[in-house]
């Protein structure tokens, strides 16, 4: 026991994945919905 | 709310930060001595942690705003605002339950840290399900902003918990803290996730202001259609022809909104 954590690159990786994917998806989601609704808001008038 | 492209290029540069921050991080910044690469999660859980603090500040500015000086505008900002939040301290939980497991070998722990902030998520995502359940666009819009008034009591909570309490989490850094050769992968994330939300929330609310428009604009009379069909529709932020959400009590140019506190006249969402 050193009290040192040895590896880790798996939880890293896991980290940074799990962000891009949330951060990303969440982009994509606010910019499809934004523009569908500008569709339909055009399409009314 | 406007049309311009300013969400774009700042949500881009914020990604654009975010990569190089994240670059810097994972393969240029040196190893930590006692928590070895682990400590690598600090430059994205930090700077989403500060963000989701900062955004949820926001909607309560906005909350007290919308309820001082009504405004359909300042509603869709706490939307957007809310909803932000919600995506950044569903995030951070995330990530540090990544973090917790090499680290204190567990995924959870009711730490005062982690309760305060598994609460804020839950209190801040029950809003936006409010929001959803109620039909009248005032109702929604004043319930909504006392409820955030009212949660925003638990982010000084979630900050001062590990100084206030015996926490398993460490207490805040500080520049002083930590070691000067892990500060610019932090800082630029931190402004990567600033620039990246910052845009975002000003499109979600320019989407709930198209939304409050649709709800509460009356139909056009039949005459106007008729003049309408086959016409180039006018530019968006121009003079509008099927009603801008008037402000709360304001009379409406339009159609009927609804009065402060009174029935809807939309429909759902």
């Amino acid at each position: 026991m050193s009290g040192v954590i040895a590896g880790g690159w798996e939880y890293v990786i896991a980290a940074y994945s799990v962000s891009a994917v949330i951060l990303l998806g969440y982009a994509f989601s606010v910019w499809w919905r934004y523009r569908r609704e500008r569709s339909r808001r055009d399409a009314v008038l | 709310m406007g049309k311009s492209g300013w969400p774009f290029v700042v949500g881009g540069l914020g990604l654009a930060l975010l990569l190089w921050g994240s670059t810097w991080g994972l393969f240029f910044a040196p190893r930590e001595t006692y928590m070895g690469e682990v400590q690598r999660i600090m430059y994205v859980h930090v700077p989403t942690a500060w963000n989701a603090m900062l955004v949820l500040s926001f909607a309560f500015v906005c909350a007290l705003v919308s309820l001082l000086r009504g405004g359909w505008a300042w509603d869709a900002r706490l939307e957007a605002a809310i909803e932000a939040g919600v995506v950044l301290s569903g995030l951070v939980c995330i990530q540090g339950s990544i973090w917790a497991r090499p680290t204190w070998g567990v995924w959870w722990d009711w730490d005062p840290r982690l309760t305060t902030t598994a609460v804020l998520l839950f209190a801040f995502g029950g809003i936006l399900a409010l929001r959803q359940f109620v039909d009248d666009p005032v109702k929604r819009a004043v319930w909504s902003a006392v409820a955030v008034v009212i949660a925003y009591a638990d982010v000084p909570l979630v900050y001062f918990s590990v100084r206030w309490w015996n926490s398993l989490h460490q207490v805040q850094s500080t520049p002083e803290t930590v070691s000067r050769a892990f500060h610019w992968p932090l800082r630029i994330n931190a402004f990567g996730v600033l620039f990246l939300m910052a845009g975002l929330v000003e499109l979600r609310a320019r989407l709930a202001w198209l939304r409050r428009e649709a709800e509460i604009a009356p139909p056009p009379p039949p005459s106007r259609v008729a003049a309408v069909a086959g016409a180039t529709p006018p530019p968006y932020g121009g003079p509008s022809t099927g009603g801008t959400p008037p402000p709360y009590g304001a009379p409406s140019t339009g159609g009927k909104p609804p009065p402060y506190g009174g029935p809807s006249t939309g429909g759902k969402r």
